[in-house]
């Protein structure tokens, strides 16, 4: 995750009279699909790479 | 029979968010009230989570997070950005996020929660199905 608020605080059109932000990618999923889909339950795996191995907690 | 109060759903579920600058419109096209995936586990097609708010101060992190309602606190999704509300708090933010990653390993009644420095903003309770 970007320390920085950076550009993902953005508002659209320039004189609307709100803020807009958006979340766009850094996503991480600890489901996968998998070819032979169908055959894999959820969480058999650690996550994706630097995820921590136990569930996060706060969600 | 009893009425009871219904309930306000905070996060809105739509294919897209729908920006036209020449009519100055912005709109959400193709709302969701559950998702339908053909097998499991399955990727869901591309949607955007959509919420407005106001009264946020300060920076913080923001983050959505898809759980299964029988552990809350096990997250199979999730995505954060670091986001920086104004100083004004009749300001409102619309806040969209967009998803591209989102599998399901199975059917069932998940959460989506959005939470803003560790702390519960909102959620809503969504139905995955297995289409017939």
């Amino acid at each position: 995750m970007e320390n920085e608020p950076a550009n993902m605080t953005i508002t659209f059109p320039p004189d609307y009279p709100w803020q807009h932000i958006v979340l766009e990618g850094d996503e991480e999923s600890r489901v996968r699909v998998h070819a032979d889909a169908g055959s894999l339950p959820a969480n058999t795996d650690a996550g994706p790479a630097g995820a921590p191995a136990s569930p996060a907690t706060e969600a | 029979m009893a009425t009871v109060m219904p309930n306000i759903i905070g996060l809105i579920l739509a294919k897209r968010l729908d920006v036209n600058p020449s009519k100055r419109e912005v709109s959400l096209v193709g709302l969701h009230a559950k998702l339908t995936l053909p097998r499991f586990p399955d990727k869901v097609g591309d949607h955007t989570v959509f919420a407005m708010l106001n009264g946020g101060r300060g920076e913080g992190a923001l983050q959505r997070a898809v759980c299964s309602v029988r552990t809350p606190d096990e997250w199979i999704y999730r995505n954060r950005r670091w986001v920086r509300f104004p100083d004004d708090p009749l300001m409102a933010s619309t806040i969209e996020i967009r998803v591209k990653e989102l599998v399901f390993a199975e059917p069932g009644e998940y959460l989506y929660v959005l939470s803003f420095d560790g702390k519960p903003i909102t959620d809503r309770r969504i139905s995955v199905q297995a289409k017939v």
